[in-house]
């Protein structure tokens, strides 16, 4: 809708269908206004009193939730009990970290594709520190500033070069991807040996319990609870949503979009690395590209989300129903004796009818982020 | 009020119009329209925006079906039911501003559809693209560059060389020169005379009316979807033909126009100065200041700049010279909000609205700092409240601070982006196009609006097309022509007709380039 100035200069509001003997009746705009109270009435009482606020699919992701609970409970009986379920939340941990990073870019209107290489690098870095004899908490940090130059590399190509997110993060996915078996060696997995793990490091493998939640969940919740907080109730992250579904709205209110969009994908891969920390600590080592499996479930985990809100915008509690939906689905395949092999079609098909029953269902076309992540290129 | 065209009459004309009407739904927007063209005759047609140019040319193009009247070529009647059947007949329009999108190459959008093309080798129809072309407009294109890549201007020879190509026997442009430079025009009217040399008839459609006294026989004019007159032009042309022109467009003078009565507050101190604030190859040095509690206006055709002058003022396009706000220079988008700038553009959808969000965030986006802690937290109670009196103040409907803004109105839109900018407390406003799409009622409340804005000492610039927007807010007007200030009309000056007779080119104002230096 690019905006035609003057195609004709004068007054778009003369009427032609008046009769043409009548008298001219222009009126200044000034002396429109006393006239305006009575149009206005005319003009507006077509329009809706008030704007529905939920909408059908919105229910979509939950329902399926609730189907996959309740089906798992009819096929198998240990599904449904305790440690059943903690076991997933436990798994799933990792994911969820993911996923929280995800929605932070996906809000901020990108990708982001190299997000396991974060979590590598970071896990790598972690491990090769802990293996060199260092620090839990040297190892920590070194692999927290690990993965946020991911995060940085990322920004610099999308804020700086303009290079589109999903190439820019693809690229890094490739260049990061080679990075790790040259490091490793051409691929070799790094074990860290019982007594050579500090403390501290075991704790947030495994042994550890926060408020008797293992260290993972915790972590997770945290970060969700702060992802959250960060998006929905700050400054920034409203102006990250801003600038991520219209960046030129944005910036014509005066907001940084370069900025925003930077922070980002920085935080989107600090938060990653915290689970590629996590991920050492619990596989005593470092295997290659084991945190790559985690980025195509954590943006099928954030569009499942999206379809929580009315108009499409990922969230973190929407990202944790879709975590929620591929962890259960995933465990129940495992008891019911699916092989693992059967998991990817499980988790392909739950969210194609996910997004598809949104798609059914929106009222006026799949807005959001979907639609600009797979649609026509704009500007 | 018709003098009748000059033009010797010898058997019968290329092309008559008699008595076309066309209504859509209740609304008559062409009443007994009447044209006739000679053959190796240029033939203006001028209105106002909504006079029914369009819908007559398209008419004539077989787009449109008239409820009533006559087409005759070379006195035969004739039906025009479609497109094609005005193609048959050997009728091509060039339209403005058609975008030839798509992946082709020059070549292949030249012959895009044309029977002998097929079979051809590439190298052999891009040989004869770049003759043709060469040939048919006397200017010269690579037939292996993409279209998409082509400027307007080059875009428009592809269309012109189409239309040579297809030997028509009339020809219609709507506003052909509008993307042009000077130099190019020129070329276009080579084109034109050799077209008209050959015998054919064309429809020239302009608002340049200085450029259309240099082609055109004569100016047919249409208000309110009836003919209004003719007057002749060229050599034919009677002293202040343009003039006439432009009372029979308007169709009223100027004493009819009333003002505004002035506003009580004086000007304060220039808010906002431009000093030879310029964007190459669209708008030349101008320096401009906007003082507290005054509305500047800007307006301009087509390719006069004021299409790009809004964005370059609000820091959106780059530019050259320097930009003051509040006596500070500033510099981008960011600088110009944080020195109290407020930008209302052009296309809301894409520039203004965050059409996926509600009304809330809408009215809180310049203004985050406002509403929330030091900490960066937002203060949600303060948001929710002033939220409520912005939407009471602008009588937004509906008046639900949760509603998204893509199902409110056109004019419930503008008047949230207005109240972001309310909420921001901002001071200088740059208001592109404020009422484009917006519905009476509406209109009149953001006029009111913008008149309290100014009460209240704050400065506007206000850019736009309609002329009776112009004459009703703005205190002072300055008019853009091809990228150069012509005229800077006080308030009582202010006319429908004085602006649209600088605007295009029919009236000069010899010193006013001096003043914009």
């Amino acid at each position: 809708m690019s905006h035609s100035p003057v195609e004709a200069p004068v007054n778009p509001g003369a009427t032609t269908a008046a009769p043409a003997h009548a008298a001219p009746t222009h009126t200044t705009p000034a002396q429109t206004v006393p006239a305006g109270s009575e149009l206005r009435r005319g003009a507006t009482s077509r329009q809706r009193g008030g704007l529905p606020r939920l909408d059908a699919r919105q229910l979509v992701a939950p329902l399926a939730l609730a189907a996959i609970l309740f089906v798992f409970t009819l096929l198998s009986d240990q599904f449904l009990r305790a440690d059943n379920l903690a076991a997933v939340l436990n798994q799933s941990a990792l994911l969820a970290l993911a996923a929280v990073a995800m929605t932070l870019v996906v809000r901020a209107g990108g990708i982001d594709l190299s997000l396991g290489v974060a979590i590598d690098l970071s896990a790598l870095a972690a491990a090769a520190l802990i293996a060199d004899g260092y620090y839990a908490w040297v190892a920590i940090a070194g692999g927290l500033v690990f993965g946020a130059v991911v995060g940085l590399v990322n920004a610099l190509l999308i804020v700086g070069l303009r290079i589109p997110p999903f190439l820019a993060t693809l690229s890094v996915w490739f260049v990061g991807t080679s990075v790790q078996q040259l490091l490793t060696g051409g691929g070799a997995p790094i074990y860290l040996s019982g007594p050579r793990v500090p403390a501290e490091f075991a704790f947030l493998g495994g042994t550890g319990l926060v408020a008797g939640v293992p260290v993972a969940i915790a972590a997770a919740l945290a970060v969700a609870v702060l992802g959250w907080a960060l998006l929905e109730t700050t400054r920034f992250g409203r102006a990250l949503t801003a600038a991520g579904e219209q960046p030129r709205a944005a910036a014509i209110a005066g907001r940084r979009v370069g900025a925003l969009t930077f922070s980002a994908y920085v935080i989107a891969s600090l938060l990653a690395a915290v689970a590629g920390v996590l991920l050492a600590a619990r596989t005593n080592g470092f295997v290659p590209a084991s945190g790559q499996l985690y980025v195509l479930d954590a943006i099928g985990a954030v569009f499942i989300g999206a379809t929580l809100s009315r108009i499409g915008r990922p969230s973190v509690p929407g990202t944790l129903v879709g975590v929620l939906i591929f962890a259960l689905l995933a465990n129940g395949m495992n008891l019911i004796g699916l092989s693992f092999f059967w998991q990817g079609l499980g988790r392909g098909v739950a969210l194609l009818l996910i997004l598809l029953a949104g798609v059914v269902l929106a009222r006026e076309g799949a807005g959001g982020p979907l639609r600009r992540l797979l649609g026509p290129a704009r500007r | 009020m018709t003098s009748a065209s000059e033009v010797p009459q010898a058997g019968p004309a290329l092309l008559r119009l008699d008595g076309i009407t066309k209504s859509f739904g209740p609304a008559t927007v062409l009443h007994a329209v009447e044209l006739d063209v000679q053959p190796g005759e240029i033939v203006g047609l001028v209105g106002e925006n909504g006079a029914g140019k369009s819908t007559l040319i398209k008419v004539l193009t077989g787009f449109h079906t008239a409820e009533a009247g006559q087409i005759r070529l070379d006195g035969h009647p004739v039906q025009i039911n479609r497109p094609s059947d005005a193609e048959r007949l050997g009728i091509r329009v060039i339209h403005q501003d058609q975008h030839l999108a798509g992946r082709l190459t020059v070549a292949e959008q030249l012959y895009l559809g044309t029977p002998g093309a097929r079979g051809a080798s590439r190298r052999a129809l891009e040989a004869r693209a770049a003759a043709d072309i060469e040939r048919a407009t006397g200017q010269q294109l690579n037939p292996r560059v993409l279209v998409e890549d082509l400027t307007v201007a080059q875009q428009q020879l592809i269309q012109l060389t189409r239309a040579v190509l297809a030997e028509p026997r009339l020809l219609v442009l709507d506003e052909p020169t509008a993307p042009l430079a000077a130099a190019e025009v020129q070329q276009l009217f080579t084109t034109l005379r050799t077209l008209r040399g050959r015998g054919v008839g064309i429809i020239y459609i302009s608002h340049y009316l200085q450029e259309l006294e240099q082609i055109a026989t004569r100016a047919v004019v249409l208000r309110n979807g009836r003919n209004a007159g003719e007057v002749a032009l060229g050599e034919h042309a009677g002293h202040g033909a343009l003039e006439r022109v432009v009372e029979l467009m308007v169709g009223r003078s100027v004493e009819e126009f009333e003002h505004r009565p002035a506003r009580t507050a004086r000007v304060g101190e220039p808010l906002l100065r431009l000093r030879g604030l310029a964007v190459p190859g669209h708008l030349a040095p101008l320096s401009l200041d906007v003082g507290a509690g005054e509305i500047v206006g800007i307006t301009g055709l087509v390719g006069s700049g004021v299409e790009v002058l809004a964005d370059a003022v609000a820091g959106r396009r780059a530019h050259e010279g320097e930009a003051l706000a509040a006596g500070r220079r500033y510099r981008g988008a960011v600088g110009f909000v944080a020195r109290g700038g407020a930008y209302v553009p052009a296309n809301r959808r894409r520039d203004g609205l965050l059409v996926n969000a509600s009304l809330r965030e809408n009215l809180s986006l310049a203004s985050l700092r406002s509403i929330s802690t030091r900490l960066g937290l937002l203060r949600r109670g303060a948001e929710r409240r002033r939220a409520a009196e912005l939407i009471a103040r602008l009588d937004v409907r509906p008046a639900d601070a949760g509603a998204i803004a893509s199902r409110l109105s056109g004019g419930n839109q503008q008047k949230v982006v207005l109240g972001r900018w309310l909420a921001a407390q901002a001071r200088i406003f740059v208001l592109d196009q404020p009422t484009s799409g917006v519905d009476v009622g509406s209109r009149s409340q953001i006029y009111q609006q913008i008149n309290r804005l100014v009460d209240e000492g704050a400065a506007v610039l206000l850019v736009t097309v309609d002329l009776e927007e112009l004459v009703g807010l703005a205190d002072r007007t300055v008019v853009l022509y091809r990228g150069e200030r012509v005229a800077e009309l006080a308030r009582e000056d202010t006319t429908v007709d004085a602006v649209l007779g600088y605007a295009s080119g029919a009236s000069h104002a010899p010193d006013a380039t001096q003043e914009a230096a």
